[in-house]
Formats: structure tokens, C-alpha cells, sequence
């Protein structure tokens, strides 16, 4: 397997020199030729054009797969709304403004999601990778974008409850989705280099602590604002093109 | 040098013909590298049976998904990550049905004759013992000698954490094996 003048042991000291040479001639015991000739006719057979995301199927699966994170979901829209209560009751008491507190919260269910899928491969889209119909990773994507457009509904929901006028909910969207896309992205690009959930979650923390404060100052909200609301438009669009790359890249990684 | 890029070039031929479709040529493929991924599961896991079953897992993917392969990498190196995934996948069961730790390895003889075999008995256990990544990063660099940029693609991990798994693994097997301190269970 080694290129005849590529040695991996080089550079090694005397003694993990040999065990490196030791690790290349350990015997391993041969797979008889029918076996392997059977594997072969089994793999072919499994081999057809895959469907992609125009098709009635691929949703139907897409469905499918989030039907078995309705547990996952519903923990975080509850987490959200009673989020949005408490918000809503301490910033009426203390008369501070909503928005920043909301903003802080908002790449939550997307930092939770990405945590669960580092402790685990979804099952459904290990199982996807034996069949050709449909590509695992297009069916994780189609999920993601599903549950962003449930994560819009529930900040509707939020923003009516909690920010008087459409103005307000203008501004909670571009804030919200601006944080959600910067920080998700951020953790995705993270996504290859971790193994486990703690550097995420502390990433959580200290962004939903960090992010409360800053956001609280009067001036912060108002620069990051801008003078018209096409600039906070367009800061969504830019850290959503972000979001996008991010996770594409992700996502190409955990799912062949 | 110049027989592993033909073989290399070979590989990347049928990939390519197997992506057009080429039933033969995606047969042929397999039994060209199913030795390589099956050593690679002989390694990691130490089950002749288990590692049969396993790379028959990763040909059936790599055919379902041949379709998806893009020829801006080694084929190998894709082949791998799918084996990468599907090891990780047999760890997590293994993890869940709490499997005890392989039994500490009998002290080497004193018969020259054995002692080679004993010798790789020995190391087989303490690779046994490694944490799974580490032991993998060290199968994949030194029996199937892929460079650390390849195995941070096959692994899915940054370069420099792989730099470090070996680094560590390696450590670890030399106390362990130039120690000369009785094995604790």
C-alpha cells in the first residue's frame, strides 16, 4: 500500500520505528476468492441512478426522517416559547428592551441540533447510505432548511407576543437569523474537528452570556442595526450564504 | 513509486467507468481493494468474522454512492471514509452493548521461534487498548500508508488532531510494550 520510497515510519524515534513497522507486517488472514466474488455481485446489484430533491419520494423520506425527531423538535420549541414567556414577563417588569435577550437565545436549537449529531449518526441516513435512491446528505439538508422554515413560524409566534408592530418583528428576524446563521455556521465549520459535544456547548454558553450583555447596550443594537434596514437585511443574506457553505461542507463529511 | 501510481491510476479508471454505470468495472474494483478494507477492519477491530461483515457494509454503500464520487480525490481515500464511518458506527454499537476490554496479553516466551508470533500477539492487545481514533490513525498511517492530510480526510478530523492521535497512540504503546513492569488488568 505504500508508495515503494514514501515510508510513514521516517521521523520516528529507534523504538516507535519498530512498533510503526511492526503495526505494517502484523498477518492478516485471507477472505477466500469466492466470498470476495460474492460481496462484488451483491454491491453491483445495489448499484441504480440516485433521485434527487424533485421528486414526491425524496420528501416523502425527508418526512420520514423528521418524524423520528419529533421528540428533538418538541423539546426545543418548548425551550423557545418558555423562553419567550420569561422574556417577555422580565423585560415588561425591568423595562428593558426584548430584542437583544431573543437574539442571544436564537442559534440555539440549531447549536442543540448540531451537538446531537456529533453523539450520533441519524440512523435513518446510515441506513439511506446503502441504497442509491437518495443521497443522505441532500436529505440532511432538506431536513435542516425544513426545520429553519418551523424555527421562522415559532419566532412569528414569538415576535407577536413580544414585539409590538411589524417593524419589530422586522428587526427580530434580521437580528435573530443573523446570529443563528453566524454562530451555526461558525459550529459547523467546528463540526470536523470535534469528537465530542463539550466545546460545543460551552461555545453556546458563553455566546447566549456574552451575546445578552453586549446586546443589551443601546448603541450595539443601534450599529448593528445600521441606518436602513437594507444593510440588516443584507448582514442576514451575507451570514446565511455562510450558513449555507458551512453546512454543505459539514454535512459532506458525515454522510458518503 | 511507479507501481502504486498505476495501481492508483488503475483504481481511479474504474472508478470512473463504474460511475458511468460499468457493472464490470465496479466489480472488478471491489475485488481489487476489498483486501485493503478488509485488513483495515482485521486491524481496528481484531474479528475475522466481524470485519467480513463490515467491509461488506462499505461495498454495498460505496456502490449505492458511487454515483455521488467525485474524482477530485483518490478513490481510496473516499472508499475510506465511508470504512471510517462505518468503524465509528461499530464502536458505538460495541459501546452500547458495553463490552468488556480485551484480556491483558500473556508474557512473551522464551523460544526464539515464537517469539515473532508472540511478539505481534502482544501488540495486537495493546492496540487493543488503545482509544478507538488513536488505534485507527495509527492502522491507517502505518499498514495502510495513507499521508495525515488523507487520513484527516478519511477520519473527518482536522490534520493536527490526527497528528496527535498517532502521536499519543504511539507513546502509549511503547510504555506499555518497552516497559518492563507486569501488565495491570
Amino acid at each position: 500500500m505504500n508508495p515503494a520510497n514514501h515510508d510513514p515510519a521516517a521521523g520516528l524515534c529507534g523504538a516507535e520505528q519498530r512498533l510503526a513497522r511492526q503495526i505494517a507486517a502484523g498477518p492478516v488472514p485471507p477472505v477466500p476468492a469466492e466470498e470476495i466474488r460474492a460481496v462484488c455481485r451483491m454491491a453491483a446489484a445495489c448499484c441504480c441512478p440516485p433521485q434527487g430533491a424533485g421528486t414526491l419520494g425524496f420528501w416523502r423520506v425527508v418526512w420520514g426522517c423528521l418524524r423520528t425527531q419529533c421528540g428533538f423538535l418538541g423539546a426545543v420549541g418548548a425551550f423557545l416559547l418558555a423562553s419567550g414567556a420569561l422574556i417577555r414577563a422580565l423585560c415588561a417588569q425591568q423595562g428593558l428592551d426584548p430584542l437583544p435577550l431573543i437574539t442571544a437565545l436564537a442559534p440555539c436549537p440549531l447549536l442543540a441540533f448540531i451537538i446531537r449529531e456529533l453523539q450520533t449518526r441519524d440512523q435513518n441516513l446510515c441506513a439511506l447510505e446503502r441504497t442509491c435512491k437518495y443521497s443522505p446528505r441532500e436529505v440532511m439538508l432538506a431536513q435542516l432548511w425544513v426545520c429553519m422554515g418551523l424555527y421562522a413560524l415559532l419566532l412569528l409566534g414569538l415576535g407577536a407576543a413580544v414585539l409590538p408592530g411589524s417593524a419589530g418583528l422586522i428587526r427580530l428576524y434580521a437580528c435573530a437569523f443573523t446570529a443563528l446563521f453566524l454562530v451555526g455556521g461558525a459550529a459547523l465549520l467546528l463540526l470536523p474537528c470535534l469528537s465530542g459535544g463539550l466545546p460545543l456547548s460551552l461555545l453556546l454558553a458563553a455566546w447566549v452570556l456574552g451575546a445578552s450583555g453586549l446586546l443589551a447596550q443601546p448603541e450595539v443594537i443601534d450599529r448593528i442595526m445600521g441606518a436602513a434596514q437594507g444593510l440588516m437585511l443584507g448582514g442576514a443574506a451575507l451570514s446565511g450564504a455562510f450558513f449555507c457553505a458551512a453546512a454543505a461542507n459539514a454535512l459532506k463529511r458525515r454522510y458518503a | 513509486m511507479g507501481g502504486f501510481a498505476l495501481r492508483e491510476r488503475q483504481e481511479q479508471e474504474l472508478a470512473c467507468r463504474a460511475r458511468r454505470g460499468d457493472r464490470e468495472a465496479l466489480e472488478e474494483l471491489i475485488a481489487l481493494l476489498y483486501p485493503a478494507v478488509f485488513a483495515y477492519f482485521y486491524k481496528n477491530t481484531g474479528s475475522y468474522h466481524g470485519s467480513k461483515d463490515l467491509t461488506q457494509e462499505v461495498f454495498i454503500r460505496m456502490a449505492a454512492g458511487i454515483a455521488r464520487y467525485r474524482p477530485i480525490k483518490p478513490f481510496k481515500s473516499w472508499l475510506f471514509a465511508i470504512a471510517s464511518n462505518q468503524l465509528k458506527n461499530h464502536w458505538r454499537t460495541l459501546a452500547r452493548r458495553r463490552e468488556g476490554p480485551l484480556p491483558c496479553p500473556e508474557p512473551a516466551g522464551r523460544d526464539p521461534a515464537l517469539a515473532g508470533i508472540e511478539e505481534q500477539a502482544v501488540l495486537k492487545a495493546a492496540l487493543g487498548r488503545l482509544p478507538p481514533e488513536q488505534k485507527e490513525a495509527l492502522i491507517l498511517r502505518f499498514y495502510c500508508g495513507f499521508a495525515l492530510r488523507e487520513i484527516a480526510g478519511i477520519t473527518g478530523a482536522a490534520e493536527s488532531t490526527v497528528k496527535a492521535r498517532i502521536r499519543y497512540g504511539l507513546e502509549k504503546l511503547r510504555k506499555e510494550l518497552t516497559c518492563d513492569e507486569p501488565c495491570k488488568p
